[in-house]
Formats: structure tokens, sequence, C-alpha cells
């Protein structure tokens, strides 16, 4: 058994750790007994899309996301567009999440193109208006996921509904409507760095699961010995008062 | 010669001037009074209060205290690295003769400058020091922006730029954009010696009026296949494309060029021509300079101390200091505070290693996997304001290279770290959160005769320290930890 695991633009969007991710679902993925091949995804056409289990996309610089976004939008956008409404399960985590959406404002008002395939829309508010910055603990179906945002667009979804958690504490998508990131299909879009997956084992796992299923029909992943991933999960919990 | 504090705005009337020097004065005094209260109290060296008080007293005083250097003053800045070049060209000066004034306990903001300069000024606001004296002052990368206001040094040494403490820095493009307007204000009073190897470093030299001398390696021995992923800054600043590497040596350091618009590495006009490391022993470096040719032994390790030596030869060659004095200097200078910093505690040699940023913690890893294995390791993680408060950076750092090493995880983020050593391979890491009883552990697990390796951020490094301290281990030693 094996999972493609796509990393896009790991060298455009690699300013916050989001690597982190690769490496976490990559190790839960071999623990497991399962083999793992992990594709770097530049700039230029994507070629066999219909082989990728994961993709993942991390934060970058204005200036990497701008690059990245060209790219996005004139190049990958079509045939990643269709490998998602296939299934695909794509984590995004903040530009990247942004260019998942419909487009970023940013804070001349300029704007760039998004792929659209998160019922989402990102703006700026302005130079000097604060970023959002700090420890983060939202609830994901009952689970709380921590993390620490650092992001200055603030994002608003069409469809509430279409929320991937809600926020126990920090900002959130806009540190307005107590949302955080966003789904469409196996789509997720968060702002949640840390990085996110190896302290919310259980939201890599969910993650997972649903590759396999789509891949495999499997439905079911065998337990890890999650002890010290769940001590840094409570720690960063305490941490963030929650 | 540099000039007094700079703004034009700054032309003022005879009262005017009359009034800045009474407030200098109440500044000063208050900023007395203040270091010698927290002395008293213990809450700290007393390394920023004075500076902080006589700052918003008189925002201007640290220029008019810097105008009073007529031997020169150097401004440092850049990511990594400042500490240890500040401290080579500080030897330098020495070994040449030359008075140096210099903030040593790493406190680089401009209220840790000012409270160094307090020290040797006289209450009516006259800088007592020997008419030769020359400042070698470290400033961080928003610091010296404010400073640059205030005086224009003799020169500017900026070491590197690298992705730093997003969440207390911002990103490393909006750092080059900050030091782009504030150069771009200079005249041809002040020269910029620059990191030609790294691209968003040269770029800053492409102001119009102002003397740019670049420094890098031509070293064919190191050079890697491909820059590392921590790398920051790759592509072209005028061209959407990524630069080509005819040699990457560590970060995005390399012999690069664009394809599209043929922009490329800068001429150097300091150059390490070999580059033999030597693990934790040191670095033995050839330099070519304009006025000849200099071999030194570092006994600061790694690739990323030879470029610290060649930041300051570059400075002290502008200083028209002789090459003899220059490989002296450099040869003298043992590791700054905390900074592979070795020390032998209950007869066991103990290395402490400053980590805080990828590209820094990468080239400090590089140096252990070279090490015998097993390696023992103690990694303190903190997320304190001068850490950073994000923890995420780990999980650009290489750990990988320590999968068979011991490894005990402390610090508050002790968890985060034992979680980034399990996903890079390591089996069963120690966590012990508290950073005296880890060390004990650690040191205890150790066989006799061999090293125990301290990796640690800021302030992790600062607590290890104290611990040492407390027993009467190390000399105290104040450090401002914003």
């Amino acid at each position: 058994m094996k999972l493609v695991i796509g990393h896009l633009y790991p060298h455009l969007m690699n300013m916050y750790a989001d690597r982190g991710n690769v490496i976490c679902l990559a190790q839960r993925s071999r623990w497991r007994g399962i083999d793992v091949e992990v594709w770097s995804l530049g700039p230029g056409p994507l070629h066999h899309a219909a082989e990728l289990d994961l993709l993942l996309v991390g934060g970058g610089q204005d200036r990497e996301q701008l690059l990245a976004s060209h790219d996005l939008f004139e190049t990958k956008g079509a045939a990643l567009r269709d490998a998602m409404s296939d299934g695909l399960v794509t984590l995004a985590v903040c530009g990247g999440y942004q260019l998942f959406g419909e487009f970023y404002r940013d804070h001349t008002g300029a704007e760039l193109r998004g792929i659209g395939v998160l019922p989402a829309y990102t703006t700026h508010p302005g130079e000097g208006t604060q970023r959002c910055i700090g420890n983060i603990v939202t609830v994901w179906r009952g689970t709380k996921l921590v993390g620490f945002e650092n992001h200055g667009g603030r994002t608003f979804l069409r469809d509430p509904a279409a929320a991937l958690a809600t926020v126990e504490s920090g900002y959130g998508n806009n540190g307005e409507d107590h949302t955080e990131g966003a789904r469409w299909k196996n789509v997720y879009g968060t702002y949640l760095h840390g990085s996110l997956l190896p302290k919310n084992p259980a939201f890599a796992d969910h993650l997972i699961a649903q590759a396999l299923q789509r891949r495999y029909g499997i439905t079911s992943l065998s337990p890890l010995d999650d002890s010290i991933e769940t001590a840094a999960h409570d720690r960063a919990l305490r941490i963030a008062g929650s | 010669m540099p000039e007094s504090a700079g703004d034009v705005s700054e032309v003022v009337a005879d009262r005017r001037v009359a009034f800045s020097r009474l407030r200098w004065i109440i500044a000063i005094l208050a900023a007395r009074i203040a270091g010698a209260f927290t002395r008293r109290l213990h809450q700290g060296g007393g390394t920023a209060l004075p500076g902080l008080v006589a700052e918003h007293i008189a925002p201007n005083v640290l220029g008019h205290l810097l105008s009073q250097v007529v031997g020169g003053t150097v401004f440092v800045t850049g990511t990594n690295g400042k500490t240890t070049t500040a401290a080579l060209l500080r030897n330098v000066l020495a070994h040449s003769g030359r008075t140096v004034l210099h903030n040593a306990s790493g406190s680089n903001l401009t209220r840790g400058v000012l409270s160094m300069l307090l020290e040797h000024t006289s209450w009516r606001g006259k800088l007592r020091v020997a008419p030769e004296s020359i400042a070698v002052i470290e400033l961080d990368e928003a610091a010296i922006v404010q400073a640059l206001r205030q005086h224009r040094p003799t020169c500017i040494v900026v070491t590197n730029l690298f992705r730093d403490q997003l969440d207390r820095y911002g990103e490393v493009q909006t750092i080059a954009a900050g030091l782009r307007t504030a150069f771009g204000r200079l005249n041809s009073t002040t020269a910029l010696l620059l990191n030609g190897d790294d691209p968003l470093v040269a770029s800053l030299g492409e102001v119009s009026n102002v003397p740019v001398h670049n420094f890098g390696l031509d070293e064919p021995n190191l050079a890697r296949d491909d820059i590392e992923l921590a790398a920051d800054s790759h592509y072209c600043p005028h061209e959407a494309t990524p630069l080509q590497y005819a040699a990457a040596f560590y970060g995005h350091l390399g012999d690069y060029a664009c394809p599209a618009c043929g922009w490329q590495r800068p001429e150097r006009a300091v150059r390490a021509t070999t580059v033999a490391l030597h693990g934790f022993a040191g670095v033995d470096v050839a330099v070519s300079m304009p006025n000849g040719d200099m071999r030194a032994r570092l006994r600061v390790p790694g690739l990323y101390n030879a470029y610290n030596a060649l930041a300051a030869t570059t400075a002290a060659w502008h200083l028209g200091i002789p090459a003899e004095a220059i490989s002296g200097g450099l040869g003298a200078t043992i590791p700054a505070f905390g900074r592979a910093e070795f020390v032998e505690i209950d007869g066991r040699p103990v290395w402490l290693l400053l980590i805080k940023n990828p590209v820094g913690a990468n080239q400090v890893l590089q140096m252990l996997a070279a090490e015998a294995d097993p390696l023992r390791v103690l990694a303190i993680l903190q997320d304190r304001a001068a850490d950073g408060h994000d923890v995420s950076w780990i999980w650009d750092v290489d750990f990988e290279c320590l999968a068979d090493a011991v490894v005990t995880a402390s610090g508050v983020r002790a968890e985060d770290m034992a979680v980034r050593l399990k996903y890079a391979g390591l089996q069963d890491v120690t966590v012990i959160r508290d950073i005296a009883n880890a060390f004990d552990q650690a040191a205890a697990d150790t066989p006799a005769n061999e090293t125990l390796y301290v990796l640690a951020t800021y302030t992790g490094m600062l607590a290890m320290r104290q611990v040492w301290a407390d027993r009467g281990l190390v000399r105290q030693f104040w450090e401002d930890p914003e």
C-alpha cells in the first residue's frame, strides 16, 4: 500500500515551517506500514495529478505568494481543481489557504486571484492594522486543535457552515465571527501553524484515513502511541490559556 | 569621519541647543540613578534600563554620544552572527592598540547601546574615552534603522538576512525593505560592508553615493549542490525568477546569478580563498584583501563563523588595520557568550550552542553530526518574546541528522521539541521541562569524559547559564533578554 504526498511550492511557500505537516503525514503513514512518496511540486505544469493522495501547501512571504498565485491560477489551477473535485485530500495553510479561496485583496487594494475551491475570500484591512498573531485553540468536530497563527489578511466565508472549526481562543479567520478555516469536499484550509498536524494527531489521522478510503476503500487506521504528541497538545492548550 | 545627529530637521537655534544640553544632562542623571537601583536590587545586570530611561527623556541622546567617538563608529547588523562579528572586530581593533567601545553583552537595541555609552559618560554629557577610540555597535535589524536616524557611522556591516522569529521581526523581505530605505538616506561618509554571497544583502548595496565593499567565500570544497530547504531568498530581487547557484554554501549564501536579467554575485573586495573546518576546534582561513593576503586560525567553529570572521576582517581593512593585527585578533577570539561556549562541569566537557532560527540551527547541527556517535544532547526549547512565541520553526530544522543521538528535551516547550525529534526518527527522547533538572539528568546519563552538547534557544541559553552561575561554575554575565 502506498500514499503519494504532493508538497506544493516547497520553496516558495516555506515561510512558517509548514513542512512539519508533510513530515507528520509521511511518518504516521510509514509507522503503519504504508509506503510513502513525497513529490515536490514547484512552479510549472502539474503531471499525474490523479496519482496524488494528499496535497499540502503552506504559507509564504508576500513576494513569493505572488509568484505562487500566478503559477496556481495560470498553470496548475484546472488540474488541481479537477483533482480536488474528485476528492483529493488537501491541507492548505495560511497563504496557501488564501490562494485556494476566491481572492486575496492586499493592503493597497490590489487583488490576487485564488483558484476558488474554498468558498472564502480574504481582505487585508490596510497598512497599520494589527496582524493576527498568537497561540490559537479551535474546536473541530468536538476535538480541540492547537496552533499558532500569524496573518494580516482577514478571511470571510460565503457560507458559515463551510468553516473548518470554531475559535476557542485567538483570532481565526477574521477575529470577528469565531470561524476558523474552511472546507470543501476533502479540501481543508486553515491559519494554524505549529506545525499543525504533529500536535494534532487526530486531525492528521483524519486526513490519512480519508486518503486511504479514497484510494483503497479502507475505513479504519491502526492506532499509534501518541503520548508525546498528546503531551505537546495539552501543553499548547495550557500555554494558550484554554 | 562620523557626523553628528544626521537629520536636516535638527538644524536648531542656539536656545534649543542649550535646552537640548539640559535635557541630555537630565537624561544621563536619571539613567545613572536607574542603573544604580537595578544593580542594588539585583533585578538584572541593569544593561537595558539606564538606556531606556535616557532615551525616554532625550530621544536623540544616542546620536549626541556617538558623535563624540572621533576614531570611528561601526554598526554591525544582520540576522545571525552579529554578536560574534562584533566580538571578532573588537579583538582585532584591540590587537592593533585601539580602545574599543562595544556593547559586549549582546544588548543590541538602542537602549542597550546607550546603557553601555552612559557608563563612559560624564554627568555633563561628555563621553570620556581615549581619543583614538572606535565604537563597535551591534544592532538588531530594526534598531539599526532607529540608530541611523541619529548617527551616520563610519561603516555598516551586514552579516546576512535569514528568516528569524516571524512573530517578532516579520518577513525577511520587510526587514530588507526597511534597511534599503535607511541606507538610501546615507551619503559618502558611510561605507556599506556587505555579505556579497547573500543575494538579499548584496541587493542592499544598490544605492547611489554610498561606497560599497562586499565580502564572501571562494572555496569550492565547501560548495553544496543545491541550497537548503530552509533558505529564504533565492529569488532574484529584480525578476520573478529563481537564482541559479554555481555553488551553494549554506542557507541561501553562495555564488548565484539570475538567468533572466543577468544580475549576479558582486565583486568581493575581501574573499576567503581557503576555509578548512576542524569541527568544534575551529577553522583555518586564508583571506585575500585589497592590501594583501592573510591567514588566521579561528577558535570560533563552523562555516558560519568563517563568514563572521570575513565580516570583521572587511571592517578592519576598511578602518586601515594591518593584516597582522587582523590575523592576531581573529585568532584570539573565543566564542561569544553562549554561542558555542565551552565549559567543563564536574570534569565533563559541555558545549552550549545557541539555536534561534532554521538556517543557524542547521549550521550547528552540521557541526554536531561530524562528531563521534552516540551524541549526548540536551535540547532546550522556549517560546518567550526573545525566542519568538511561535515554535513552528523547529520543523524546518534538519534534526534528522541527529537520528542516533541520545536526547533530553527541556524548556517551556520541551514537549514540542520531543515531538519534532520523534518525527526526525529519534527513539525515546526524555522530557524534563525544568532546565536545571534536565541538565543534571543529561549530565548523569553522559559517561565520564564524553561530551554533552546543550542546544538552546535564547532564553533557554540564558537560563542554562544562570543554573551554572548559581553553582559557581561560570561567571555571571548579564545579557538583555529582549
